[in-house]
Order: C-alpha cells, then structure tokens, then sequence
C-alpha cells in the first residue's frame, strides 16, 4: 500500500531532510511515526500525498510512484488519501456538515445520497448531535472528530494523521486514537504522526521512529 | 439544477464573504470598465466621424488662351459626369486677384493678371481619403481641348487620409492596451481575495480538488464582480455623458459624440468577462502552485 525506498529529500544539496527511508506499511496496518520535533515526521507524511517529491528513491503510494507523478494527477491521488491534521484545516466559518461534505463534492454526488453517509459517519463518530454547528463554535476535540470524518468519508485508502491530538485533551485523545485503529481494523492503512509516548503504550501498534531524518526503529510489531 | 447552481452559490458565498473587499473590487473594476466604456464612445464617434466625412474637392484644369464662352462650354460637358458636383470658371483675372490674396504680398499690377491661365473648377466628392475620382476626372479631362495642365489638392487629401490611419492604429493600440490593463486588475483583484481565502484553498486542495473545481467559486465571484461593475459603469456613462457634460456643463464636444448601439456594448461586455474569467482561473492556479512546495 505504502512503500518507501531509499527516500532522500533536499532542499540544498547537502543538507538532507530525510535520508535514506525505507519500510512498508500494508493495507490495514496502524502505523505510528515518532520522533522529536525537527526529526521528519510531517516531512516523511507530506511525501505520501505528493505535497513534496524525493530528491532519491522511490515512494510509491497504492500503486503510483509519487516521484514522476505529474502535477495534474495529484489532486486524484489525494482523493484517496484521507489527512488529519494538528491545526485541523477545517473551514471556520462553515457548519460541520459544509467541512465533512467538501470531499463529496468533488464528486458530483446527489444531496440524498451525500447526507446518507454523512449522516451514518457522523453517528459513528459521535459528533451527530453538533452536524449544523460552525466550526469556530467548537472544541479541540469536537473539531478534530469533524477533521477525522472529513478524511473517512470518501473512504480512502489511507489516513494520514499528522499529531492529531497535539491540539485537544488526554480523553479525547485518547478517543480519537482508538478512532483510529478501529479504522485501521476495517481495513484502511492509518499512518499516524505523534510523539506521546502514553498514547503509545495505550494502543500498541508498529512504530517508526526518526532522528534527524533517518530512520532509527522499526519496530514491525 | 442544483448542481448547476452549486457553483453560482459558491461564488456568491465568496462574494458576500467580505463586503469591504467585494466593495474595493467593485470599485477598481468599475473604474477601469468605464474608462474602456468612454473609450468605446470615443473610439466609435471618431471612426464614425471620419467614416462620415465627405469633403468637396476640386480639380484644377488650367487653361490655354481660350475665350469665356469655349471655357463655358467645357464645363457644361464636363457637368454631365455624374461625379462632378459643380463647375466653376475662373478668369485670369479672377485667378491673378485669388493668387494675390493666398501671396498675400499685395502688389498690383494691372497687367500681371494677363500672364495668369484662365480655370476651370471641378468639384467632386471625396470620401474617406478616396482620390480615385478625382484622379479619374484629372486624366479624362487634362487632354481636353485648351486644358494645358490639371492637378487638385493631393497633399490635403493624403494627408486627410493617412490622419485616420494613424488614428485607427491608435485606437485600437488604446483598447488593447486597456484591454491587458482590465485583465491585469482583474488577475490583481482575484489575488486579493484567494490571500483572504488561502486557508480554504489550502483545504480544498488538500482533499484533492483539481485547480478548476477549486477556480470555480473565485471564477463565479469575479463574474458577479464584473456584471455588476459593468453595470455600474453603464449608468456611470449615461450620466456623464448625457447629463453632465450636455446637460449640466453645455460642452459643445459633447454634441459629437456618437452614441455606440448595444451591440458593441454587448461585446465590449464578452470581452471583459472573458478577460475575467481567464485571468481568475490563472491567478487560482497560480495561487495553488504557489501553496505547493
């Protein structure tokens, strides 16, 4: 689903982001990317959904390698990626149910059939009750359940959670990272950002750490 | 009709999203459409004007010692011609007495007049700095009996000619110069509200939304933006053009101004959309690229 191969990347010669990156990580696997601030975490993330290109190797995400990709094609890759981020890159001013239905319209889908799945996501996520309320309204927490449903709903291929409880309580936390391996469990590879170490030990799962660009453990569990 | 309408709701989100901004834009659209409107008003009275202008010109037959009554004679054959508008006959002295008057050195000499050609006057339209006729009547009545040169204002008449050349090229030299000028402001105003909206886009793009999905909201906007500008505008035109300069002013410049039909607003109006439209979608795919690494 995710390979990486050899991944270097730089922006002036010499002085590498990341260097020579290699692992997998399989359909429905939950994999955790650590390291301390600085150390290539979002860069490695931003690579698998073609915000950057490596300067070496071969990053190849669901079948397309990232580093021929044209530009043009970017936009359907992504479409099969769902992102969360730390800042939850949510539209303020709109109500829950504008955000989470951004991905739908891209796809022309009719109205009856978009708020079925919104509906059915919201309920399993919780947030149902909140569906017409404005973004800025919200908790840390509540938005980065409506950033977590804005990423499931075209069911993608692959999560990408960049710190997703960098910015919301230890409970919600919490819930949000058994979110996300009960997604990983329904078969959606969740490749998740973090550095908190009890959230780890909480919800076990692989675990790739880096240190100043390279990889320094893979724990392959 | 609800996906049709989906983006003219986006547009008119984003239009309605910050009433300054929208007012500011407004304001430099409409500035800049009005002047391209006054240049169409100008542009079309002057090409009008010119095109319309007609001006009676003469060919100069110089004649040879011959008495008034041949002279008559010719000028009533010549009169037949369809193209002449008129003939006139001038005597030596009449011709001594009109060259003293141009000379104006004012000597008089009684018998200086006799050494002047008697002329024939042989006025006929031109139009558009045409000289074909003249040059026609100049060749078939030179060789006439007792003609013994014949010639018209050539120079004036070229030079008529080539002022509305000049004129044209700068016309359309101003409108497509004003042209990329609109263009400009309009890539200009687009900018300004994607930097409002960086975050959406941001967004947008984000849950993979092509470069056009995303242009399509901000091409709406500008399109509202120019339609109402140009509306504005109109109005502006009307009352500047017919109540302040004629009525309230009385300038007299305003009697010649022609006022275009609707057709050519209609395509100034295509133009200008157009102009928006692709300036809004390449300032969008700019601003995208731009957020990308």
């Amino acid at each position: 689903m995710i390979r990486f191969q050899d991944v270097s990347l730089s922006f002036i010669k010499g002085e590498n982001i990341l260097t020579d990156i290699t692992f997998q990580a399989q359909r429905g696997s939950f994999t955790y990317i650590s390291g301390r601030s600085g150390a290539g975490k979002t860069t490695l993330l931003r690579l698998i959904y073609a915000d950057l290109k490596p300067s070496g190797g071969i990053v190849n995400i669901a079948g397309n390698d990232i580093t021929g990709m044209s530009p043009r094609l970017v936009p359907f890759l992504r479409r099969q990626i769902g992102i969360v981020f730390q800042d939850f890159k949510l539209i303020e001013d709109s109500t829950v149910y504008e955000n989470v239905k951004l991905p739908l319209d891209i796809f022309r889908l009719s109205r009856p059939v978009m708020d079925e799945k919104i509906d059915a996501l919201l309920h399993r996520l919780g947030i149902i009750n909140i569906k017409f309320a404005t973004v800025r309204t919200l908790s840390g927490g509540e938005k980065q359940r409506v950033a977590i449903a804005r990423a499931l709903i075209n069911e993608p291929f692959i999560i990408i959670a960049d710190e997703p409880t960098g910015n919301v309580d230890v409970e919600n936390a919490y819930a949000i990272t058994e979110l996300l391996h009960n997604v990983a469990k329904n078969g959606t590879t969740v490749l998740m950002a973090t550095h908190d170490l009890l959230l780890k030990k909480m919800f076990p799962a692989r675990e790739i750490s880096l240190d100043r660009g390279k990889l320094v453990l893979d724990t392959k569990i | 009709m609800t996906k049709l309408l989906l983006p003219l709701q986006k547009g008119l989100k984003v239009f309605f999203g910050n009433p300054m901004l929208t007012f500011f834009s407004i304001t430099v659209l409409t500035s800049v459409i009005l002047v391209s409107q006054i240049f169409l008003v100008l542009g079309f009275s002057i090409n009008n004007y010119f095109q319309g202008l007609t001006l009676i010109s003469e060919v100069r037959l110089y004649l040879d010692d011959i008495s008034e009554d041949k002279a008559q004679s010719l000028g009533n054959k010549i009169l037949e011609n369809p193209n002449v508008t008129h003939v006139r006959y001038l005597s030596k002295d009449q011709v001594y007495r009109a060259s003293v008057s141009l000379s104006g050195d004012g000597v008089s000499d009684k018998d200086a007049a006799q050494y002047f050609p008697a002329m024939l006057l042989i006025g006929t339209q031109v139009s558009n700095g045409d000289t074909s006729t003249l040059e026609s009547i100049m060749a078939e009545y030179s060789q006439s009996n007792g003609v013994i040169y014949a010639s018209y204002g050539k120079e004036i008449v070229s030079k008529l000619k080539i002022l509305y050349y000049y004129i044209s090229a700068g016309v359309l030299l101003l409108g497509a110069l004003l042209f990329l000028v609109l263009t400009f402001i309009t890539y200009v105003v687009i900018k300004l509200t994607l930097y409002r909206l960086a975050k959406e886009i941001e967004v947008y793009s984000i849950i993979g939304a092509t470069p056009l999905f995303i242009s399509v909201a901000y091409i709406m906007d500008v399109i509202i933006k120019l339609v109402v500008s140009f509306v504005a505008a109109y109005l502006i035109l009307l009352t500047l053009a017919y109540y302040t300069l004629a009525v309230l002013l009385n300038v007299d410049f305003a009697s010649y101004l022609v006022y275009p039909p609707m057709s050519y607003f209609l395509y100034l109006f295509i133009a200008v959309l157009l102009s928006g439209i692709l300036s809004s979608y390449a300032g969008v795919r700019s601003f995208i690229r731009s957020t990308q690494s």
